[in-house]
Parts: structure tokens; sequence; C-alpha cells
């Protein structure tokens, strides 16, 4: 894999197809409940809560390299990745790797974000983890 | 068909198009934002031939001088490239000599942005008349009548750099979505601040396309509250 980090968003695409969204606040309520994980996504607040630009270079990098794939749609970035075969293996040897408490953690939570809907996705962020919604726009939105 | 936006904001500018290049039937993808120099961006909608020699002519200019400084010399070249034009055209013989009708045969707007002591935004139309763009947005091409219409409601309000980026991407992208113009992607957005111009990268653009998202879902989410909390209270 090209990306060091890339194997996160595998694992969770193994469970659950997501969108990019899903994606970013999945990997950030892993971070959030399994403590400080080793060499993994930096979030920081951003205009729609807590965000790592590590993870749009992660998701270029995998559809580069066909380990995943989104369908075609005027609005691509709102639509879901899948794992291809390719990525499927991938995302297998990705788990493998992982400490099972942790694995356990990312499954629970990929299963969890996968049912949300967009709002109540960011409401959940941004209840668990208000510091991170400081810079967003839709702070006052979600407070009512 | 283009889509030029300048939104100027309390930390500098922000500079954003769309990215289609149409020639005739080819639908093409193209940079439509330059650099005049470190500190200056341009960018035109119109005519190609004509944007293609204001081009050429622009780097003569010199590199170190303001825009202030530049504004007569750019108004000269845009004016000697229209009339170069112009006489070169098979059709101006079968036209009547009026201004008017000669300068629709080649099209083009032209808007220049920099920001040294404060945001400097310069818009030169196509017969060479310049004018200054002071606290509003500006957006130049097909799309332009979309983009004032999505901006008018943020008429007023003090945008910070990030915030400005955002609203002129979600412009960019509502524009592109709806306009029947030709307008494209990929979208190009630029920052302008006294300390120079940066292109923003595909991982920053990405995030931009997120955070539209967002604020998209929150108008939704905001009316449709309000349009459930009015049925409760009826009830």
């Amino acid at each position: 894999m090209g990306h060091p980090k890339a194997k996160w968003i595998l694992a969770m695409l193994r469970i659950s197809p997501l969108d990019r969204i899903h994606i970013m606040k999945a990997l950030f309520l892993l971070q959030r409940r399994a403590g400080e994980i080793p060499d993994y996504f930096q979030f920081e607040p951003y205009l729609y809560g807590p965000c790592s630009f590590e993870v749009y270079d992660a998701l270029a990098a995998l559809e580069r390299e066909g380990l995943v794939v989104r369908p075609l749609d005027p609005m691509p970035h709102w639509v879901a990745y899948y794992l291809t075969e390719r990525g499927k293996k991938e995302a297998e040897k990705a788990v493998c790797d992982l400490d099972p408490k942790l694995r356990e953690c990312l499954e629970a939570v990929t299963r969890e974000v996968s049912r949300l809907g967009f709002y109540e996705l960011l409401k959940r962020v941004y209840d668990e983890a208000p510091e991170f919604a400081e810079n967003s726009l839709l702070k006052g939105v979600l407070k009512r | 068909m283009t889509l030029i936006l300048v939104l100027p904001t309390r930390d500098g500018i922000v500079m954003a198009s769309d990215g289609q290049v149409t020639a005739g039937m080819v639908r093409t993808t193209g940079q439509k934002i330059l650099r005049l120099n470190d500190r200056c961006l341009w960018a035109a909608s119109g005519e190609l031939a004509l944007i293609q020699r204001v081009e050429e002519r622009l780097k003569t200019l010199s590199p170190d001088a303001s825009l202030q400084q530049l504004r007569d010399q750019i108004c000269g070249i845009v004016k000697q490239c229209v009339t170069e034009l112009v006489l070169l055209d098979f059709r101006t013989d079968f036209l009547p000599r009026q201004p008017s009708v000669l300068l629709e045969l080649h099209p083009g707007d032209f808007v220049f942005a920099e920001c040294l002591q404060s945001p400097a935004v310069l818009h030169v139309l196509v017969n060479g008349t310049p004018e200054w763009i002071t606290n509003r947005p500006f957006a130049s091409g097909s799309g332009e009548m979309f983009a004032y219409a999505l901006l008018q409601k943020y008429q007023g309000f003090d945008l910070n750099m990030e915030q400005g980026a955002l609203l002129a991407y979600k412009v960019l992208e509502e524009a592109i979505a709806v306009g029947a113009y030709g307008l494209g992607p990929p979208i190009d957005v630029w920052k302008i601040s006294n300390s120079g111009v940066k292109q923003l990268n595909g991982s920053e653009k990405a995030a931009l396309e997120d955070a539209s998202r967002a604020l998209r879902e929150g108008e939704i989410q905001l009316l449709m509250g309000e349009i459930r909390a009015t049925k409760e209270n009826a009830r």
C-alpha cells in the first residue's frame, strides 16, 4: 500500500461501504474511543468538525492503486467507497495485524457510523468531542 | 464558458474558477487562474484567442510593480490586443464602424487580484476601461449571475479566508451543478494574502468539498427543522 495509514480505511470498508465524511468521522471516533494509536491520523478542528487532511491523501492513494472504487455520480465525494477484490485481500491483511481490542473497537465504530445519517453523525461527533466543533459552521445548527 | 469568482475577505482574497475549457464542440479542462507575478493573480472570461494574446503581453510586465502601478499598462495591453484582433478579423470589413458592434466580435473580461497592505481587485473591460472592485465579491463569465445570486445573502459579512474559500467553492460547485453554460470541474481555488499566493492542493480542496456538503446539509436541516417545529406548534 502506497500510504502508510491507508490500512485503517481498508479495515473499516471491510465492515461497510462508507462515504468520505463517514470515513473521516469513523476514523476520528476510533481514536477518541480507543485512546492513543501509534502512527495514526492527526485531526484538527475544521469547518465541519474534526478533519485530517491525510485521510484525503490516503483515499486518493487507495483509488490510484485500485483497492477502492466509487460508483459514478455527479457528486463523487458524496458517494460511498467500496473495496475491490484486491482491496478485500489487503483489508484482510490489515485487520490481521490489529490488536484484537482495537479491531473490535474499529468494527463497532464502523457499524455505528454506517447506520447514521449525515446530520446524526455530525451531532454524535460534536457531542462526543465538542472541542473539535469549535470551528464548525454547523455547531449552531446542531445545538437546536 | 467560464465562471471566475473573486472574494475579498478579512485577511486576503480568495480567487476561484471552474476548470472547463470549451472550444467549439470540444470540451476539455484547463487552468484559468494564472500568476501575473508572485503576489498577483489574474483570470479572464471570453474568447480564447483574446485571452491568449493578452497572456503573451502580460508576461512582459515588470514582476516587481504593484497592480496600482501596472493598471494603465494592463489596460493598454487589453485595448491593443482587441484592436489587433478586430483588424485581423475577416468579418470586420462587413460590419458597421461602431465600437459596440466590433467589440462584440471578440468578447473578453479580465480581473486581477493582489493583496499588499489591503486587497486590490482590478476589473478591466474588453474596451480597456479599468475599475477597482472594493468591498464586494466579483464574478465574471457565463455563470456570473448564478454566483451573484448565491453570494447575495452573504453580502456585508466579515468572512475570514477559510470561510471565503469554502463559500467560493460552494458557489462554484452549485453553479456547475445547475448551469447549462458549459461550466465544469475541476474547481480551482487560490488564496492571496500579503505573504503571496497559494493554490489549494487536492486534499485541501477535498476538505472544502466535504465542508461544502456539510454547509448544504446544514441549510436543509435548518429549513426542515423549522418546518417540523412549525408543524409541532400547529398541533
